[in-house]
């Protein structure tokens, strides 16, 4: 029965590990280092209830040819004052 | 009705905090730029009326300059939102209106929220919305978002401009003869080509060629080749005449020429000011101190050590609280569980792995809250500002400061949003260098870890200890930077404008909504992802279990202590129940997996417990502390009643400041936990750099740790 016990326990916690792991290489998520705030908010866009929100970020991707953007001048930051 | 609301404005112009007070979000807000590096979505119900409020990272202009720039006008021209609520900082309205102008320019449907007009009238600036909206043409509506002011009249004029559905006329700015005539023809030539439709207004279109916009002339090529040489011929040649006559560029000339309009325009009483424009305001004066060329460093040195101090010292009590709380746990569950495997997974797995990341919750919580006092003063935007310089000697941008900081530059931040951070770089280069850097910073999860030794080894020097880590952490990732730029990813440096916020006070609502949101997050990843990695690490360090062979020879062991009730045969019995304990740990596969790397790792003095530590430390950095944890609490004859880790650490006779040391810097450095890496492939777009960085790290990690150990040796510490 204790052996039992504990392999179920080990084998949920393996099983749930799998899925997380599978689920972070799939969407990359802060998994709550507690740096920031932001911990688990790829989560799927699902409805929120009334008065409550619900965020969903998406990705900004690099350029797809890898090159840098074009050299700009610093004045176009700030008008050239 | 349904409707789609965009938030943009300059960066720091307070819109993910509206976007908070208008959707009842959490996001984080920080007095810095570059906070937003995504696009977020959130719902508000307004009077019947359902609004998706998207908040846009912020862009000082709509050129392709950075990746925040680009995201935000595709998110305009190809989403387009049915209103745009363009975020104005009121006390710094002419640079704001900037990017208004050009929102005017593409014909978007707006909404102008004249944001912080407390702050402005503090520093004696009041603007006339109802002037500046009479001239814009658009609605302008006064609020302060951090108080929720004006949020209800924004989202009025918001839903009346969905509802209006009128086509706005896109403004037209004159750019002076040369410009305007080109613009004509080139206008002429889009609308008789319908030349990309999609991508704004024909004179919008045109101006991005006069510029030299890089997306726009691609998007051309690729729609209407012909087209695109006609406008790039007449682009060259108005470039070629101004370069002549004005010895200007055509994007300096179209830069100057808004500002005129807007310069023209807030001389229409539109702004009054109390006091004269370049009066030194309490901020100036403060960054005359604080961001001096040489106090500045000095100064950042000491708020970084009292902030340590602060923490060590008043987190000392309710840590040894909440440890004292987990071995009586530990006792409970000795006592009412039957020796066996499940009271082993229980005590040392569960009690003993989780309970020594936990039970440095006060630490961290106090260390969030320094964190956040910083942050939200202000304070971080001057580091931020003061280590540019450092940092371009070393190729990296002054825009990698701030991912530094976010993944841990003072202890406590995390690797992930460091590397999200690094979006705002535009070079891919200085990106690249950015994210694999980023990682040698002391984030969260590795708090606890330094906690553990320095608790055991450093606790007269705690705080001086912390500060020599985060020091060693940065010099570290400088120095790799460096090597990384001058070798795999040489290229040239770009420039960095960074706009220093005022100082504010910080809100004791705001600091500890953001104290508990961090401190919450340890703790809910401490009793998910920890506990499961704690409980199959607690299974990998028991089976398989010692055969029946091997526990014959431990009782035969026993048997052959004379009986008598004198503490020696108890001291011996104890001997043989620890060599009986070690044995079986050792037998298991994770004890062989830790004895088979040992032959190398001994070269930093690590043995295999510190091993499976650091291997487990690759799925997140606590599980160092939780696997080391249940490591000795197994190695134990009975480890309800021994100590904590770090006095488990200090008495045992295989540990001393040196192999300290050496797994200190072994942890700064070696390969990222798994999430951070995925990020560094996503990033990067290519595994080659997530394996780069996991083996680049874990390399220069041991390398140092052998130096650090064998130093550490040679002078007597070990």
């Amino acid at each position: 029965m204790e052996i039992f016990l504990v392999v179920l326990i080990v084998a949920l916690a393996a099983g749930w590990l799998f899925r997380r792991i599978r689920r972070s290489v799939r969407h990359p998520v802060c998994s709550g280092c507690g740096g920031c705030s932001r911990a688990g908010s790829r989560s799927a866009p699902v409805r929120p209830p009334a008065g409550r929100s619900h965020t969903r970020p998406e990705a900004l991707e690099p350029p797809a040819d890898g090159k840098d953007l074009p050299s700009r001048k610093e004045m176009s930051y700030n008008g050239g004052q | 009705m349904k409707a789609t609301i965009a938030l943009a404005g300059n960066p720091n112009s307070g819109k993910t905090t509206l976007f908070n007070a208008l959707t009842g979000a959490r996001q984080h807000v920080g007095n810095y730029p570059g906070v937003t590096v995504e696009t977020k979505e959130g719902v508000c119900a307004s009077g019947g009326d359902e609004l998706r409020i998207v908040d846009l990272p912020g862009t000082y202009s709509l050129t392709a300059y950075s990746l925040e720039e680009i995201v935000t006008r595709d998110f305009l021209t190809g989403r387009k939102p049915d209103v745009v609520v363009d975020v104005v900082d009121a006390s710094n309205l002419e640079r704001n209106l900037y990017l208004t102008v050009q929102f005017l320019e593409m014909g978007l449907p707006l909404v102008l929220c004249l944001n912080m007009v407390d702050a402005a009238r503090n520093r004696g600036i009041d603007v006339d919305a109802h002037r500046l909206s009479e001239l814009l043409g658009v609605e302008v509506v006064p609020a302060v978002a951090r108080t929720g002011k004006g949020k209800e009249e924004l989202l009025g004029a918001a839903v009346r401009k969905v509802r209006a559905s009128s086509a706005r006329e896109p403004l037209v700015i004159s750019y002076g003869n040369d410009l305007d005539e080109a613009l004509g023809d080139m206008e002429a030539l889009i609308r008789s080509r319908a030349f990309l439709p999609g991508a704004g207004p024909a004179r919008w279109v045109a101006l991005k060629f006069l510029e030299e916009d890089a997306e726009i002339l691609k998007q051309g090529e690729a729609s209407d080749p012909a087209a695109a040489a006609l406008l790039r011929e007449t682009a060259a040649r108005v470039a070629t005449h101004l370069a002549r006559t004005l010895d200007i560029e055509p994007e300096a000339l179209i830069s100057d020429q808004r500002y005129g309009y807007i310069h023209a325009l807030l001389r229409e009483g539109v702004v009054r000011r109390q006091h004269e424009e370049n009066r030194m305001y309490v901020s100036d004066r403060i960054d005359r101190f604080l961001t001096h060329r040489l106090l500045g460093p000095l100064v950042m040195l000491a708020v970084v050590m009292g902030l340590y101090r602060f923490m060590f010292t008043y987190s000392e009590r309710p840590v040894e609280w909440v440890e004292a709380i987990f071995a009586w746990l530990g006792r409970l569950a000795s006592a009412h569980l039957p020796a066996g495997m499940l009271r082993s997974l229980v005590v040392s797995g569960v009690i003993d792995g989780v309970g020594g990341v936990l039970s440095f919750v006060p630490l961290i919580l106090l260390m969030f809250f320094g964190i956040a006092l910083l942050e939200d003063s202000g304070y971080l935007a001057r580091v931020a500002y003061m280590l540019d310089r450092v940092f371009r000697i070393f190729g990296l941008h002054g825009n990698s400061v701030m991912a530094f900081i976010v993944a841990g530059g003072i202890a406590g931040g995390c690797a992930v949003p460091g590397v999200m951070a690094a979006r705002t770089l535009r070079s891919p280069r200085e990106r690249l260098a950015t994210l694999l850097t980023v990682p040698f910073m002391n984030c969260g999860a590795k708090l606890p870890v330094f906690a553990v030794l320095i608790a055991a080894f450093f606790a007269e020097a705690r705080e001086t200890v912390m500060l020599t880590i985060t020091l060693i952490s940065w010099a570290g990732a400088l120095l790799a930077a460096k090597l990384l730029r001058s070798t795999v990813i040489r290229g040239p440096a770009t420039p960095f404008v960074m706009e220093l916020p005022p100082y504010r006070v910080p809100t004791l609502r705001g600091l500890l909504i953001h104290t508990w949101e961090r401190t919450w997050q340890y703790i809910k990843k401490a009793g998910t992802v920890i506990l499961a990695i704690a409980i199959v690490l607690w299974a990998m360090m028991t089976f398989p279990a010692l055969s029946d062979s091997h526990y014959e020879r431990f009782e035969r062991e026993r048997a052959v202590i004379p009986a008598s009730a004198s503490t020696e045969r108890a001291g011996e019995l104890e001997a043989v129940g620890r060599a009986e304990a070690e044995a079986a740990l050792r037998y298991s596969v994770a004890g062989r997996i830790g004895g088979a790397l040992e032959r190398v790792t001994r070269w930093a003095g690590f043995d295999w417990r510190t091993n499976i530590a650091l291997l487990g430390g690759f799925g997140a950095k606590e599980v160092v502390v939780s696997t080391l944890g249940t490591a000795y609490s197994l190695g134990e004859v009975d480890p309800a009643e021994s100590g904590g880790l770090a006095e488990r650490l200090a008495a045992n006779p295989e540990w001393n400041r040196a192999v300290a040391w050496s797994l200190i810097i072994f942890t700064i450095f070696y390969a990222p936990c798994s999430v951070t890496v995925v990020c560094i492939v996503r990033e990067a777009g290519s595994w080659k750099w997530g394996a780069f960085s996991v083996l680049f790290n874990t390399a220069v990690a041991f390398a140092l740790a052998v130096l650090v150990y064998q130093a550490g040796v040679a002078l007597g510490a070990g």
